[in-house]
């Protein structure tokens, strides 16, 4: 029986450890070079981007200092720091911050787009990726099960996949393989689909096996890994392996913006899925043993984060209640011109808030045990219900038809705000259930060794939800 | 100079947030008072950064991160409601925001930043880094509790929930038993229709922070507030002596055979999970000797099963044996049904004298209907091997479960406490023993009278439940020094079943000064099931008896006998 007792599962982290200059070393030298490729394919000085990433990676090390345990998480923290060094830059100017009008500014930071995706695709994956092999030769890593991963991940992968069959069939739409042109017959088509979806989620396993807890949590690290994928794929590798250098300019990342939104999807179904395998597996196989078990099963567990779950989520739809009605979505929510359209599209609107908040109760219970990081957490929450409701099932009630447009998600822009206060509310009003409760069974609580490793170690929840919300709510803004 | 950790923490975020809100103010992210935002930000962001250590990136990107929804929520939702206009949310006004949207992305990762570190700086040089860890008492209080029924557990809860968790005050239940008993529902058991251990919550689950000791309490040292216990059952291992500041009597009751020895002798009590698993194997034994036995006489006898007493519980545990030994009639088919009896022997003219009259004949006329015989206005007069004699005439029988008469423990005797002629202990409506500073006694061992009405608390599970709880308050009141408060509760009704989907209620309507409803058959059994599921202790036992109940819609009742009858006593 392995006894990971060292913290707290509840108390945060673990003491830091000593500073790792030839870590540092590296990480500054990746960053740099990362810096002149991104200068070459995005355009601007090859100097001062190389300057930029190799101030990024001494700054990524000095500030981690090692906590990045495997690769997956370095990928995540890189993913956040490079959208944030990117927001560093294309503020550095003063005038972009003031002196030219909103307009000016939205252009000027279109103009800007190709460098986001050198800073998130050539300086900040790459450094991430260096500091988390460089901190999984340490003492504290997490035991990895290959073949878990790879199963787990691959059926995740093909299963999300599966997602877009109506629409491969129908409209001859792969958005996972966007970009790579005409394939030829519908067949290569499919199977380059599925091979793609099962390439994304094998390393998914690989890389966060580790980090993945609930599966609410795996749905932001699903959408994360994902949204990387669509930078590397169809903005990328693509355009490379069809002899073309990379296009990153906002025009052709709007032309990509159906299967952008088919990416956050196919990341949302496979974070799900993958969590959904893993804790199957982990509760018929590590949480069964009586050895691990404790005195209240998970089944409890889930009911009660289930009603808690419904509680918050009415708490949030009555808080976000008056942003909807100003925005005018309620009565379009209920679908009528009746006599009574607001008061049933109220109703409609708190009882979708219950049941999101009761999968909210579900999916992310454990996740969060202070303000900040629930906050971050519904914020995701919020985001997450913005791109399948408003933009997804609305429409597709509505109309019969989903409308991925960037016009079209631009145009939505209002909705985000009421979805966010909902999702943050909803995950503060869960936590502090679900802190009541742990204060009740703080003496006695005795996770199982499984969910003590994972407990106690550092995840990368910061900078997952930066880059999940950064890009989710960036790109609509800029490609609309 | 001292702070609290708290304060410390709000203050140093409202200065980060000041030094923090250049990116506002230069983004314009309001129309107005950047800084202030930025300060206001800053305080709830130290507030809610709380005891939680992040790395420094992690502490920049949460803030950073942080920054897209406050965009959302204060720049584009917030600045146009405080300006006193409704909020501009229009897509293309919040697209026109976008400068607003990067200055908070970097106001927020320089909070991120500053923050902390100017937090750790003040604690450095201001103290109170930790929360401070609250003292404990250098003699904590203890609290004795005798009795893991009702009265016992409530009162356990009581005192979790009411007295600081900081070792000031020690909490100690003992008990012989090492689960709650859910004793409404032991006729079920007894029926066949429950599985045992779903009607009971095991305490020491149950219980969070009391320490629970399994034994029987031998002796109590009033001068010296020592409790004796013994172990359980007569088991084997030393007495253990636990010492007091209050102890609290909830010892329940027994059952009382009036001095009947050859009844004690003979008959099944049913108090207990063990006695009702008894008397549902004993039935099954029955059962399978029947279906062997040859002559007629002997069969009737073995297949007869008489319940002694009227109450509640004698009538639920007539109704359950005479379902469960008509329901396994199918697998028996050499016991013709005819031979088949459930004998309700009551010394009243009428069942359920708890109940009003017309509930009373109710549930005879539905008993009886199902093939219950009733022998009113008549005694239990003996028992013995194959046969109980009653005051009219007698019954061959190898059955015979004792309901007729219970009282408190006479364990409560043997330390000189003043009891009432039922040999309940004499307490004043505060549920303190008088006259004994800290002895509180509750439940059905005590002679409690309602502070309000005067009247006598019955001895039933309701009133225990609620004399817990007021017990744990008054104990509580009276560690800070305030007076105790008087014991008052209104009878929310009474709740009997008498056969398959079939019960008789009195429900008390709220608000109507104790004006009561009656209800009678399949509404009033419903209601049974729902409110005694919940409050059932603890949502597995809830799920587990829910799906037994299903389960019995659908397949027939379990004949597995699970105990050998030889090994215990049983008639």
């Amino acid at each position: 029986m392995r006894r990971t007792a060292e913290h707290s599962p509840l108390s945060g982290e673990a003491p830091s450890p000593a500073p790792d200059w030839a870590g540092a070393l590296v990480a500054a030298l990746v960053g740099a070079a990362g810096g002149v490729l991104g200068a070459t394919l995005a355009g601007g000085s090859p100097g001062a981007f190389a300057a930029a990433g190799g101030l990024f990676g001494l700054s990524g090390a000095a500030g981690l200092r090692g906590r990045t345990e495997n690769a997956g998480a370095g990928l995540v923290w890189g993913l956040g720091g490079g959208f944030l060094l990117w927001v560093v830059l294309v503020s550095a100017g003063a005038a972009h911050l003031s002196g030219v009008s909103s307009l000016a500014m939205i252009g000027d930071v279109r103009a800007h787009v190709p460098q986001l995706f050198a800073c998130v695709l050539c300086v900040g994956a790459p450094v991430g990726i260096t500091l988390g092999i460089r901190g999984g030769m340490g003492p504290r890593a997490a035991p990895f099960h290959a073949g878990r991963a790879l199963v787990a991940g691959g059926a995740s992968g093909f299963a999300a996949a599966l997602i877009f069959s109506r629409w491969m069939y129908e409209g001859d739409f792969y958005p996972l393989i966007a970009g790579l042109g005409n394939s030829g017959s519908h067949a290569t088509s499919v199977l380059l689909h599925f091979a793609m979806a099962c390439l994304i989620g094998c390393t998914f396993g690989v890389l966060f096996q580790s980090d993945v807890r609930n599966l609410g949590s795996s749905m932001g690290w699903g959408v994360a890994y994902a949204v990387f994928w669509w930078l590397l794929g169809p903005m990328t590798v693509f355009a490379a392996a069809l002899g073309h250098r990379p296009d990153w300019s906002a025009s052709h990342a709007a032309e990509l913006f159906g299967p952008w939104v088919g990416y956050v999807f196919y990341g949302l179904i496979l974070g799900v899925v993958y969590s959904g395998v893993n804790a199957v597996w982990t509760r018929l196989f590590v949480d069964s043993d009586p050895l691990n078990r404790k005195r209240e099963g998970p089944g409890l567990h889930a009911l009660q984060s289930l009603g808690w779950g419904c509680a918050a989520g009415l708490a949030g739809g009555l808080v976000a209640l008056p942003l909807m009605i100003q925005t005018g979505v309620i009565t379009k929510l209920a679908g009528l011109e009746g006599a009574t359209p607001l008061a049933a599209g109220v109703l409609l609107h708190l009882v979708a808030s219950t049941a999101i908040g009761a999968s909210y109760g579900v999916l992310f219970r454990g996740e969060s045990t202070d303000v900040v990081s629930c906050s971050l957490w519904g914020s995701v929450l919020g985001l997450i219900a913005w791109y399948a409701g408003p933009l997804t099932l609305l429409p597709l009630v509505r109309t019969g038809e989903c409308d991925w447009r960037p016009e079209a998600a631009a145009a939505l822009l209002p909705l985000l705000v009421s979805h966010l206060l909902f999702g943050i509310v909803t995950a503060n009003v869960f936590s502090a259930f679900e802190r009541s409760r742990l204060e009740r069974v703080r003496r006695i609580r005795e996770p199982s060794p499984e969910q003590t490793v994972q407990a106690t170690r550092t995840r990368p929840t910061a900078p997952l939800c930066l880059f999940v919300l950064g890009m989710g709510v960036l790109l609509p803004i800029l490609l609309g | 100079m001292s702070i609290t950790p708290l304060a410390r923490r709000i203050l140093c975020g409202a200065i980060s947030g000041a030094l923090s809100s250049y990116p506002l103010a230069a983004a314009h992210a309001l129309a107005s008072g950047g800084v202030v935002a930025g300060i206001i930000m800053g305080a709830g962001f130290g507030a809610a950064l709380g005891p939680t250590k992040r790395t420094p990136a992690g502490s920049v990107l949460a803030g950073s991160a942080l920054g897209l929804p406050a965009w959302a929520l204060v720049t584009c939702a917030g600045s146009s409601a405080i300006s006193g206009h409704a909020p501009e949310l229009g897509a293309e006004a919040m697209r026109m925001q976008l400068p607003a949207l990067l200055g908070w992305i970097l106001y927020g990762s320089l909070l991120g930043l500053v923050a902390p570190g100017l937090n750790g700086l003040a604690a450095r040089f201001m103290g109170g880094h930790h929360d401070a860890a609250p003292a404990a008492s250098a003699s904590p209080k203890r609290i004795v509790i005798v009795g893991g029924g009702f009265a016992g557990m409530s009162t356990a809860e009581g005192l979790e929930d009411l007295l600081p968790d900081d070792g000031s005050v020690s909490i100690t239940l003992v008990s012989d038993q090492n689960a709650l008993l859910f004793t409404p529902m032991l006729a079920e058991v007894a029926g066949g229709s429950l599985e045992p251990g779903h009607i009971s919550a095991p305490l020491r689950t149950a219980l969070r922070r009391t320490e629970f000791v399994r034994g029987c309490a031998a002796g109590v040292d009033l001068g010296r507030r020592i409790l004796t216990v013994a172990p359980a059952r007569g088991g084997p291992g030393s007495a253990r002596e636990i010492g007091f500041d209050h102890l609290v009597l909830a010892v329940g009751s027994v059952s009382n055979y009036f001095g009947a020895a050859n009844i004690q002798k003979h008959a099944f009590d049913f108090k207990t999970l063990l006695d009702a698993i008894r008397i549902r194997n004993h039935v099954i034994e029955m059962f399978e000797r029947a279906d062997r036995e040859a002559d007629p006489e002997v069969r009737r006898s073995l297949v007869t099963f008489v319940v002694a007493g009227g109450g509640f519980a004698g009538v639920e545990l007539a109704g359950a044996l005479n379902d469960f030994s008509r329901g396994i009639l199918a697998d028996y088919p050499r016991v013709p049904e005819a031979e088949v009896r459930t004998v309700l022997v009551h010394s009243r003219d009428r069942i359920l004298p708890e109940l009003s009259e017309s509930l009373g004949r109710y549930a005879l006329d539905r008993m009886a209907a199902r093939g219950v015989e009733f022998r009113l206005n008549t005694r239990l007069l003996d028992a013995e091997e194959g046969k109980v004699t009653l005051s009219k005439g007698e019954i061959r029988t190898q059955t015979l479960a004792w309901t007729a008469g219970s009282g408190p423990s006479p364990w409560l005797n043997s330390f000189g406490l003043e009891t009432d002629k039922r040999g309940a202990v004499v307490v004043d409506s505060t549920m303190a023993v008088t006259g004994r500073d800290g002895i509180w006694a509750l439940g059905d061992c005590a002679a409690l009278k309602d502070g309000k009405s005067g009247n006598p608390c019955p001895p039933t599970a309701q009133f225990a439940l609620r004399e817990g709880r007021a017990l744990a308050r008054n104990i509580s009141r009276s560690l800070r020094g305030l007076p105790p408060e008087p014991f008052h509760f209104d009878s929310l009704g009474a709740l009997c079943v008498v056969g398959h989907q079939t019960a008789c209620a009195e429900i008390t309507v709220p608000f109507t000064g104790g004006r009561q409803v009656r209800f009678s058959g399949l509404l009033a059994w419903m209601m049974w099931r729902g409110i005694y599921v919940s409050k059932l202790p603890g949502l597995e036992r809830k799920i587990r008896v829910l799906v037994n109940w299903t389960f019995e819609l659908f397949f027939p009742r379990d004949i597995v006998q699970t105990i050998d009858l030889r090994s215990n006593g049983s008639s």
